[in-house]
């Protein structure tokens, strides 16, 4: 029988896994110039037909916020301080309330001034909704349901590509790439993805259909996951070959997206895991070897 | 049977929740039918559409001070060059229908009052005329402060290429958008 202390603590390393996971994410986004102080008050916005970005824009925020470098700045600041205080003190939900308003904040901004409303941050927005319950029973059962929201989106990739018929579309593939991949074509040739490798794939468009297909039977795979938990521990890697495949072959990053493969962990088992790690057993050892 | 669906233990264990779940679940049923995608109820169509291929293609090349190319190869780097060549891409859109944002006049003069509501807050969020304007001043602005050099002044050229029977890219044309 699990207890309520059992639940806690996969709770907490649960919360430690997705938000260690999400602080490496801000960081990749300032390295990369894409936080609201990096963007220096940018003077377009691309709201699109999108009610939630129309009523985000006018209440005037977004654009308060990113024009003023303190404000900026302080916004930044603040989305990085909650998610170390999250880390921190894992069992006080009221930082990943405040986590989900604050990046759901920076998503519309970002994808606003981007110009492009891109999902590779979806992710990590769906999956802050689960640390919200105050009991452990309901996080346990929320969580579930973000599992299911997480198969849906590869499930619904998949039948929109059904449905559409991309997926018998013999070139489609080949279209995909040579649609994606002009500025490595034409750019600073790499040491491995450099121009012959992808040259060698134009000339063997076989090749890259066979692996169109099994990218998108990947995405259909997922559906199992709706009703068997039992192949949990392998669908676990199929978003990670997924986007690894769109990163090699379409030039799309979507890395932050790989979040979601956390509720695909059995939290009971990281935590054996981790218990038999070498720097586990070694800071166990010397809070031992200080006790005595 | 009824018993083991999640929607039912949902129910059982927090009403609050369950009413957040289906919310979602007709929200997203919704936005999938009208194909009119409302964040956070996403439709999940990356490259679902058919695609054929092209007998050409097209980059955007962006030179600073007149001499030095701004890499825009780096797939890590999507952030930083999505709001380069995704906010250009918009702003070309921009100047070729003579510095105006089309969303200013989304459902204009449509009687029916969900349009009118519509058009209220699409032409309030649009970007004006001045804003536009404005874009090659902060872009400059933007990648100064992101390569951490100076930059003077800002070419963008949109580069034609098709690729040869090896798979290799060849340069048909380049045309200037921006030149500041």
């Amino acid at each position: 029988m699990i207890t309520a202390q059992e639940n806690n603590k996969s709770r907490i390393i649960l919360i430690r896994i997705v938000f260690g996971f999400i602080l490496l994410s801000i960081i990749f986004r300032y390295l990369n110039n894409s936080l609201l102080s990096n963007m220096q008050a940018p003077v377009l916005k691309y709201p699109s037909i999108d009610y939630t970005y129309w009523l985000i824009h006018y209440t005037g925020l977004p654009d308060l916020i990113s024009s003023s470098v303190y404000l900026s700045s302080l916004f930044d600041i603040s989305l990085i301080a909650i998610v170390i205080l999250i880390l921190a003190f894992p069992v006080q939900r009221i930082f990943a309330i405040i986590f989900t308003f604050l990046y759901f904040f920076y998503f519309i901004c970002y994808n606003s001034y981007a110009m492009h409303h891109a999902h590779p941050m979806a992710g990590i927005l769906l999956i802050s909704f689960a640390f919200w319950p105050k009991k452990d029973a309901t996080f346990k059962i929320v969580w579930e349901g973000v599992r299911y929201i997480l198969l849906f989106i590869y499930a619904d990739a998949f039948i929109l590509k059904l449905l559409s018929g991309a997926v018998f579309n013999p070139s489609q593939g080949v279209a995909n790439i040579k649609e994606n991949i002009g500025w490595i074509m034409l750019g600073t040739d790499a040491f491995v993805f450099n121009k012959d490798f992808y040259a060698f794939f134009l000339r063997n468009p076989i090749l890259i259909q066979i692996g169109y297909v099994t990218t998108v039977l990947c995405e259909g795979a997922l559906i199992v996951g709706f009703f068997t938990k039992r192949f949990d521990k392998y669908l676990f890697y199929f978003p990670i070959f997924i986007h690894m495949i769109n990163y090699i072959f379409i030039d799309v990053c979507f890395l932050e997206m790989l979040v979601v493969c956390t509720v695909f962990l059995n939290p009971e088992k990281v935590q054996e895991r981790l218990s038999h790690s070498f720097l586990y057993r070694k800071k166990i050892n010397s809070r031992l070897s200080v006790n005595i | 049977m009824l018993k083991n669906n999640y929607l039912y233990k949902l129910y059982a264990k927090s009403k609050l929740w369950f009413a957040f779940f289906c919310f979602f679940i007709l929200v997203s049923i919704f936005t999938h039918k009208t194909g009119v995608e409302t964040t956070p109820f996403f439709v999940w169509g990356m490259y679902s559409d058919i695609d054929t291929v092209r007998s050409s293609y097209n980059i955007l090349e962006v030179t600073i001070n007149n001499k030095e190319k701004l890499r825009l190869d780096q797939t890590f780097a999507e952030p930083y060059r999505m709001m380069i060549y995704t906010s250009f891409d918009k702003y070309a859109q921009y100047v070729k229908a003579g510095n105006v944002d089309s969303l200013m006049y989304y459902r204009q003069g449509e009687t029916k009052p969900i349009r009118r509501i519509q058009h209220f807050f699409a032409s309030h969020v649009a970007n004006t005329k001045d804003d536009i304007l404005q874009y090659p001043i902060w872009l400059k602005k933007y990648i100064s402060q992101a390569i951490s050099k100076k930059v003077e002044t800002i070419r963008v050229d949109k580069v034609m290429f098709t690729y040869n029977a090896d798979g290799y890219p060849e340069v048909i044309n380049k045309i200037n958008l921006l030149n500041q």
